[in-house]
This record gives C-alpha cells, sequence and structure tokens, in this order.
C-alpha cells in the first residue's frame, strides 16, 4: 500500500497511474484511489512491490510507503 | 540465596525425639527449635493428617502386612528453608519430609475449557433488563459486524430479531451476498452483540472473505480492511434528512497475530506501531466520523496463547486493535476472571490498553462449542454500546456524543478488577449495562448534557494522538538487517 497526499483534490485512478507511469498491471485497479483521510487529502493505492519506487513525491503531490498488507484473520476458534 | 516456602512433614513415629508433638496440641516452635535451617511460619499452625486405615489392594500388595498397616499419624507445618538445605535436614532428621508448597492460581479458562455460562447468564451480567428499562434496544443504531460475514437465517433461528440492512453491507467482491454467507465467525458476532441490543440493525461486512492472492477462506488482507472501512466512512458521511442522528458501532474481532506479518517497529511501512500506516489513517477517520469502534485484544494472554501467537505473549495490543480512536476489549469469564488467553497491554499505538472488559467462553450461539476468544468479548461490549446510542445518539454538532467521549464514559462506568484501577489485564474493568442504563434516567431531562464527559480532556487526547503520529513519522528507520522479514503481500 502506497499513501498519497494530493492537496488539489481526489485524482482519478488514470491521473494517478500517468502521475507515476504505473502500467494496469502493477496497480490494482479493483482497489482503485481510497480516500482514507480528507483532512489531510490522503489517498491510498495498491501497487506491486516492484512498482513501489515508481510513486515518489513530486511537485505538489505527497508519497509515503510502502506500507506493509499483512494477512488478518478471526480470533476464534484458536489454532 | 533466597528461601522458598515449604510444608515439613513430621512423623513422630520414625523418631521419638518428636514424640512431644501431640496432635492438636503440638506447638511448631517447638519443633522449628529441633531443625536447623526451617524458619517455620507459625500462622500455619500444625495440621494433623489422622492414621488411616489402608485399603484392602495395599494390603494384599504390601511386603509386610504389618507394614501396611503401619501409618502413624503425621504433622504438617509451612516453613521457609533455602532449597539447598533439603537433602541435609531430612538426613539429619528422621521421620521429617520436605514437600514444595507452589503458589497456586485459580485455572484460568483457555481455548480447550468448556463453556461457562451462557448467553442468559451474559445478559443478566449486562443488565440487559435495566438497558431495555431505559429505552436501550439497539433501536436505530447501525450495527457493523466487520468479519467473515453474516448468517441471517442462523441468527433467526437462535431467537435473533435483530433488523438486517443488506444495502449498507459490503462484500468483498461480486458473488457473495451479505446476510447469506456460511455460518462462523462472523455470525458467532454478531449473535454475541445482539444479547445487550437486541433491536440494533445489523450490517454485514465481510471483509474476511478475501479473494485476494494469498488469502484463505477465513482470512484476509489489510488492505481489504482499508475498503470496508471507507464503505463505513461513507455510510456515515452520506446525506441525513434534517434533524436526522446517526450512531454506528463497529465490531472487529480479528487481528495481526505476529509481528512477523508485519515490517519490522521502526520501518516507514510497519502496521503494528505506525500511527501512519493507512488502515490505522482510515480508523481514526470513521472515529472522527462519529462511529464508536471496538477492537479484540487478541488471545495471546500468557497463560494459554493461540498457537498463531508462536508464543510471543509479552508483545502487547498492536496495530489498529490498540488505537487510541477505538475501544479495545479484554475477555472475561461469567465469574469475572480474565481469561487465560486474553491479550493484556500496554498497546503499541496507545499505551492504556486495553481499555474494558467484556464477558467471553459462554455457550451462546451454537456455532461453536463455546462463544470464545476476546472474539466473543469484543461484540458483548460492542451490543452494550450500540443499546447505549439508541438514547444517545451521534451529534456531530455536540462533541459530548463523540466516540471519544462514550468511551470514556464506558470506561469511568465499568467495573473495576484487577489493580485498584487501571490495569493492562481488565483496562478499566468490566462494561457495566446497568451503570449506563442509570446515566440514561439521570439525563432524560437534558440528554447531551452529560456532565462527566470533559471536552478539554478529548481535545488534549486527540493533540496527543497527532504528536504521536509525527513522532513515528521521524524516527530513524531500523537496520537493514532488520527488515528481512516476511511481510504480506
Amino acid at each position: 500500500m502506497m499513501t498519497i497526499r494530493v492537496p488539489s483534490g481526489a485524482p482519478s485512478l488514470d491521473e494517478v497511474k500517468q502521475r507515476y507511469g504505473l502500467e494496469s498491471g502493477e496497480i490494482d485497479e479493483s482497489f482503485g484511489v481510497v480516500e482514507i483521510d480528507p483532512e489531510t487529502h490522503s489517498y491510498t493505492i495498491l501497487v506491486e512491490a516492484s512498482a513501489a519506487s515508481k510513486v515518489q513525491p513530486g511537485g505538489d503531490w505527497e508519497a509515503e510507503g510502502p506500507f506493509s498488507n499483512p494477512t488478518i484473520e478471526p480470533m476464534w476458534p484458536p489454532k | 540465596m533466597a528461601k522458598h516456602s515449604v510444608l515439613i512433614e513430621v512423623s513422630p513415629a520414625a523418631d521419638s525425639r518428636y514424640g512431644a508433638v501431640a496432635g492438636a496440641s503440638a506447638n511448631a516452635a517447638e519443633i522449628a527449635a529441633n531443625i536447623s535451617g526451617i524458619a517455620v511460619d507459625p500462622s500455619f499452625g500444625v495440621i494433623d493428617i489422622p492414621a488411616t486405615r489402608p485399603s484392602v489392594s495395599a494390603v494384599f500388595n504390601a511386603g509386610d502386612i504389618d507394614e501396611a498397616f503401619d501409618q502413624p499419624t503425621r504433622y504438617v507445618m509451612r516453613g521457609d528453608i533455602e532449597i539447598e538445605d533439603t537433602e541435609r535436614i531430612e538426613a539429619e532428621n528422621p521421620g521429617v519430609r520436605i514437600y514444595s508448597d507452589p503458589e497456586i492460581e485459580v485455572c484460568p479458562i483457555c481455548p480447550g475449557s468448556g463453556p461457562l455460562g451462557n448467553a442468559g447468564t451474559v445478559a443478566s451480567l449486562l443488565g440487559r433488563t435495566a438497558l431495555q428499562g431505559a429505552g436501550m434496544t439497539g433501536r436505530n443504531v447501525l450495527l457493523a459486524i466487520v468479519d467473515t460475514g453474516l448468517n441471517i437465517n442462523y441468527l433467526r433461528s437462535k431467537g435473533v430479531v435483530a433488523p438486517f440492512d443488506g444495502t449498507r453491507s459490503w462484500v468483498p467482491r461480486p458473488g457473495l451476498t451479505p446476510g447469506a454467507l456460511p455460518v462462523g465467525h462472523g455470525t458467532m458476532c454478531a449473535y454475541d452483540a445482539t444479547i445487550a441490543a437486541p433491536r440494533a440493525t445489523l450490517l454485514d461486512v465481510a471483509l474476511l472473505l478475501s479473494n485476494r492472492p494469498g488469502g484463505t477462506v477465513m482470512e484476509g488482507l489489510l488492505s481489504d480492511a482499508v475498503l470496508a472501512y471507507r464503505h463505513l466512512v461513507n455510510v456515515m458521511r452520506a446525506p441525513r434528512r434534517p434533524g436526522e442522528l446517526r450512531s454506528m458501532v463497529v465490531n472487529n474481532s480479528w487481528g495481526m497475530f505476529h509481528k512477523s506479518w508485519d515490517y519490522p517497529v521502526g520501518h516507514h511501512g510497519n502496521y503494528s506501531h505506525n500511527p501512519n500506516h493507512p488502515f490505522n489513517v482510515i480508523v481514526r477517520t470513521l472515529a472522527v466520523n462519529g462511529a464508536d469502534i471496538f477492537f479484540a485484544a487478541g488471545n495471546c494472554g500468557r497463560d494459554c496463547p493461540d498457537g498463531r501467537c508462536q508464543g510471543i505473549t509479552n508483545a502487547g495490543i498492536t496495530g489498529a486493535n490498540s488505537s487510541p480512536y477505538v475501544t479495545t476489549v479484554a475477555g472475561v469469564d461469567v465469574t469475572k476472571t480474565r481469561v487465560g488467553y486474553s491479550t493484556s497491554g500496554p498497546g503499541t499505538l496507545y499505551p492504556r490498553k486495553p481499555d474494558i472488559a467484556a464477558y467471553t467462553h459462554f455457550a451462546g450461539s451454537g456455532v461453536y462449542a463455546a462463544d470464545g476468544g476476546t472474539s466473543a468479548a469484543c461484540p458483548v461490549a460492542a451490543g452494550v454500546v450500540a443499546a447505549f446510542r439508541s438514547r444517545f445518539h451521534y451529534n456531530p454538532a455536540n462533541p459530548v456524543t463523540s466516540p471519544a467521549a462514550v468511551r470514556s464514559l464506558v470506561s469511568r462506568l465499568a467495573e473495576d478488577r484487577g489493580s485498584v484501577g487501571f490495569d493492562f489485564d481488565y483496562g478499566f474493568g468490566i462494561i457495566n449495562g446497568r451503570r449506563m442504563a442509570a446515566v440514561s434516567s439521570l439525563a432524560v431531562e437534558e440528554p447531551f448534557q452529560v456532565s462527566s464527559l470533559p471536552r478539554a480532556e478529548i481535545e488534549a487526547y486527540d493533540n496527543e494522538m497527532a504528536a504521536n503520529a509525527r513522532a513515528y513519522a521521524a524516527r530513524p528507520e531500523p537496520a537493514e538487517s532488520e527488515r528481512a522479514v516476511g511481510v504480506g503481500a
């Protein structure tokens, strides 16, 4: 997962792909561009680990990550 | 050298020196005077163990039938010795035997234990009657079960009457029908949440039915949780009719079991300790939008942890389960004793965790032998707050109705257990529906003027959390060697 901050508001998926030069197979299009904090105009995208380095800050767009995407499980029954 | 508590057994018949020890009149101090190296505890006294008639088999198996009957009265005292002196004392004092006197505790409930009590017991302990008497049933409150999916038909067969809202539910992929998913963990959680909130409106958020690569039938990835929470934020922010109040309680009985699934602490991409992780950020966003979010503390307790904890029981409560914006719930059985698998604090995102405890490991939904784990404790607590919210809806215009304010209230009204005040096993104590119902009766005339909810404290809390996030971002990255750990896809 990568977090980007875009002061001008929610970018479209195509804008994100174009901005970072991401191919369709490098970004999870079904995940999309998910707003996680409207106060800071922060959005999360899901990219292949090999493409994470393409997502760099530039201009007024900030970028942070990659963040871990661990498996989560229900806590019961015990294993 | 350290002294150890022991039991001292004296058989007078074996040594004429102890002939003076006679039943209840035996004097522990006199015995101590005769045995060097033992400090007898006079408060324990002398317990006589009467001679017993041997069993028939003992008689016939004994080499000497007279010996089999030769079991004199023995006397037991308590004292302290240095363990290294044990052999010397026994050698120098024929008829004296030293036995260990270990500390004992009540055996805690563990994962394999049978259920204790049932849903009716829990309802009584929660004060459901009092809640209902105060109009707290969960009516018009959304109760989102973020889990493996719900099976409404099964819940109906178990007497659950709570309405279900499929249109505001969420599934991770096409082809899944909310409310008609396999009976499992999520259905158990929904059942337990409706114990205190029988009229809450259930939402099925089937996060843990991921189809992403690497997933199994009953697990997901944290990125799915980001999507699920985005959906819940949208529900909370959807247009309202004038005057409409909207409350949502969100139950999360899931988590990340082991740090090997994560980037190391200090790494910018870490989840467990990092307030800036996208999921931890969106949890805050949902809370800021008025949702009361509950997370299970975890099942990595020191006495009998889940195997998935890989033996790590001192890592505390991690990730969003320890968020300052959620209520973290530990587990107690119906005797109000912490269950042995309930993870203890502190939390990694906010240290004073868990916040509260709630009941678990009882016969409830019938999905499992016991509705157990902090998995069950969490919705039990969430249900109480859903019930409360039906009288005290979230109002964006009134800070004292915020999730932080309600969490503060719930903590203050909890029944203290463990150490006085907050502790890392029970938090502030066991959630108490009766006290919450009483708050309602006191506040009927001015329903949003609960005076015990301090705005300044809430604002200071928010500022502290923002400072924590900045501090984490400023931490130095861990050494390269520490980064070579497994990380989810």
